[in-house]
C-alpha cells in the first residue's frame, strides 16, 4: 500500500524507462529539455487516429489548470532516497511546464501516491495497466518495445503478459515479432535521427502469414521489405496488405519494383466498361452495396477469412478505409 | 483542432523566417473572405501562400498524419510541388513532430520520382527540417 504525499516537483525524476521518453532519448541524447520531454509524452501518434493523443494531452493540461491541480495523484516509487515516477510522467511534465511559465496556481508540489522499493514486476504491472490498456495508451511502437522488454529481458511468460495487459497472446506476439523485425532490418538502413516509428504498423501487417509467404514465393525477404518501407514503396502503410496481390500479378510486380505500391494497384484495377458507374450517385451506389452486403453468404465470408488477399475482400477493406476517413472528416475527428 | 494548430505554427514559422522580405502573405483559415485566401494551385487551395521580395513564393500546407496519407492529400501535395518546381517557390509542410520523418521521407520520394528541384521545409513543434532537392 502506498502513502499519499505532496512532493516538490524538483525532487521527482521522470521515468526514463517510459518507452516514449526512452525513444526520444535515443534521438536527442540523455539531457532533453523540459519542453522536449513534454513533446515526447504528448506525441503518441497512434496510427489509426493521430489526433487522439494530442487532444487528450490538451484536455489533460486544461483540466489540471482549471482545477488548480490533480484529482488523481501520480504514482511514484521511492528507492535509495529518490522518487521516480511510475505512472504520471505527463502530469509531472505539465506541472513543471506551468511552474516554468509562471501559470497562476501552486505547481511547486504535486500529489503523489508513494510506494517504497517496489519490485520490477509490480512497476511493470502499473505501467501496463496505465498505458497498454489504459486511458492514455502508448503509440504502437512504444507498446511493442515494452512488450519485447517484458518478454525477452524480464522473462515474463505469455500468460503473465496477457494477465497484465489483457488481449490475446497472438496479438502481443505479433507486436513483439514486428518490433524485432523493425529493429533488425529497418534500423540498420537509417540513422538514429531518421528512425521513423510511425512505420511500425507496416511491420505488424508484415507478420501476417499470407504476406510473408508471398514475399518468399517471389524470392524476397525481410530485408527487402524493410527497404521498401524505407524507400516509400509502401505508402500509405495499408498497401502492405496488398503485397500478395501485387507480387502475384507480373505487370503489377514490375510497376511496384520500378515505382511503388500505389502505382502497381492502378495496374491491377481493371476498368469497368460495360456500365457507367461514374454517372450513378453515391446514394444509389451505397444502396446497392448495402443490399449486396446484407445477403453475403457464410461460405463467401469463410472464403474471405481463409484468403485475406481475396480481391473482393481487399476491395471491401479499401472501401472501409475511405468510408471511415470520409465520415471522420465530416464529423470533424 | 490539431489542423488549426499546425496552420498557426506554419504561419508563425514563415513569418519569423521571412518577415524582412514578405510582400504578401495569404492564409486560408476559414475566417477571411475569398479575396484574401491563397490562390488555387492545381485545383487546390494551400493553407498559406506568400510572395517574397526576390519574386519567388512560398507555398505552405498543414497536414495531420491521417490526412497526409489520403490519396487526395497526396495528389494535392504533388500539385503544390509541381507548381513550386515550375515557379521556383519554396514548399513548407507543417506536421506534428512525431510524424515529421514520415512526411519528410514521403516528400523526398515524391520529389525524386518527379525530378523536381525545390527547397522544402518540414515544420514541427521543435523546429524545422530543411532539405534541398536537386535532380
Amino acid at each position: 500500500m502506498g502513502v499519499h504525499k505532496l512532493i516538490p516537483i524538483d525532487e521527482i525524476d521522470l521515468d526514463l524507462g517510459n518507452p516514449r521518453i526512452a525513444r526520444f532519448l535515443e534521438i536527442y541524447g540523455t539531457t532533453p529539455s523540459a519542453q522536449q520531454i513534454a513533446f515526447a509524452l504528448r506525441e503518441g501518434v497512434a496510427d489509426d487516429d493521430s489526433n487522439e493523443t494530442s487532444t487528450t494531452f490538451r484536455s489533460l493540461k486544461e483540466s489540471i489548470r482549471t482545477n488548480g491541480g490533480l484529482i488523481n495523484p501520480i504514482i511514484v516509487n521511492k528507492a535509495k532516497n529518490k522518487h521516480v515516477v511510475i505512472e504520471g510522467n505527463t502530469r509531472l511534465a505539465i506541472y513543471k511546464e506551468f511552474q516554468e511559465r509562471g501559470v497562476e496556481g501552486n505547481w511547486s508540489e504535486i500529489p503523489c501516491l508513494v510506494h517504497e522499493d517496489m519490485i520490477e514486476k509490480a512497476i511493470d504491472g502499473i505501467r501496463l495497466q496505465a498505458h497498454l490498456v489504459g486511458v492514455r495508451p502508448w503509440d504502437p511502437y512504444s507498446k511493442a518495445k515494452y512488450l519485447s522488454k517484458l518478454r525477452n529481458e524480464n522473462h515474463l511468460t505469455w500468460n503473465e503478459i496477457v494477465d497484465f495487459c489483457g488481449g490475446k497472446k497472438e496479438e502481443a506476439s505479433r507486436y513483439i515479432a514486428a518490433y524485432e523485425d523493425m529493429e533488425k532490418y529497418y534500423r540498420p538502413l537509417v540513422d538514429d535521427t531518421d528512425f521513423d516509428t510511425t512505420r511500425f504498423s507496416g511491420f505488424v501487417e508484415y507478420q501476417k502469414k499470407n504476406i510473408k509467404d508471398a514475399l518468399i514465393k517471389h524470392g524476397f525477404d525481410s530485408s527487402d521489405f524493410a527497404k521498401w518501407i524505407k524507400s516509400n514503396k509502401l505508402f500509405p502503410l495499408n498497401t502492405v496488405r496488398k503485397l500478395p496481390m501485387i507480387l502475384d500479378n507480373p505487370a503489377g510486380k514490375e510497376v511496384f519494383l520500378k515505382k511503388d505500391a500505389k502505382a502497381a494497384l492502378k495496374v491491377l484495377d481493371s476498368p469497368i466498361t460495360d456500365v457507367n458507374f461514374e454517372s450513378i450517385s453515391i446514394r444509389e451506389l451505397a444502396k446497392i452495396l448495402t443490399k449486396k452486403l446484407r445477403v453475403i453468404e457464410g461460405l463467401t465470408m469463410r472464403e474471405y477469412k481463409a484468403d485475406p488477399s481475396h480481391p473482393e475482400y481487399q476491395a471491401l477493406l479499401d472501401l472501409k478505409v475511405d468510408l471511415d476517413d470520409t465520415i471522420d472528416m465530416v464529423e470533424g475527428n | 483542432m490539431l489542423h488549426d494548430e499546425l496552420v498557426s505554427r506554419l504561419v508563425e514559422f514563415v513569418f519569423e523566417e521571412w518577415k524582412e522580405s514578405i510582400v504578401q502573405m495569404l492564409v486560408d483559415h476559414g475566417i477571411t473572405g475569398a479575396k484574401s485566401r491563397p490562390p488555387k494551385i492545381g485545383g487546390y487551395i494551400p493553407d498559406l501562400y506568400a510572395r517574397i521580395a526576390n519574386e519567388t513564393c512560398i507555398i505552405g500546407e498543414a497536414k495531420t498524419p491521417k490526412d497526409f496519407e489520403t490519396d487526395r492529400s497526396q495528389e494535392q501535395i504533388v500539385s503544390f510541388l509541381k507548381y513550386a518546381d515550375e515557379n521556383k517557390c519554396m514548399f513548407f509542410l507543417s506536421v506534428p513532430f512525431m510524424y515529421h520523418l514520415a512526411a519528410s521521407g514521403r516528400i523526398e520520394y515524391l520529389i525524386k520520382l518527379n525530378g523536381y528541384k525545390i527547397n522544402v521545409y518540414i515544420v514541427h513543434e521543435l523546429g524545422c527540417r530543411k532539405f534541398c532537392a536537386s535532380n
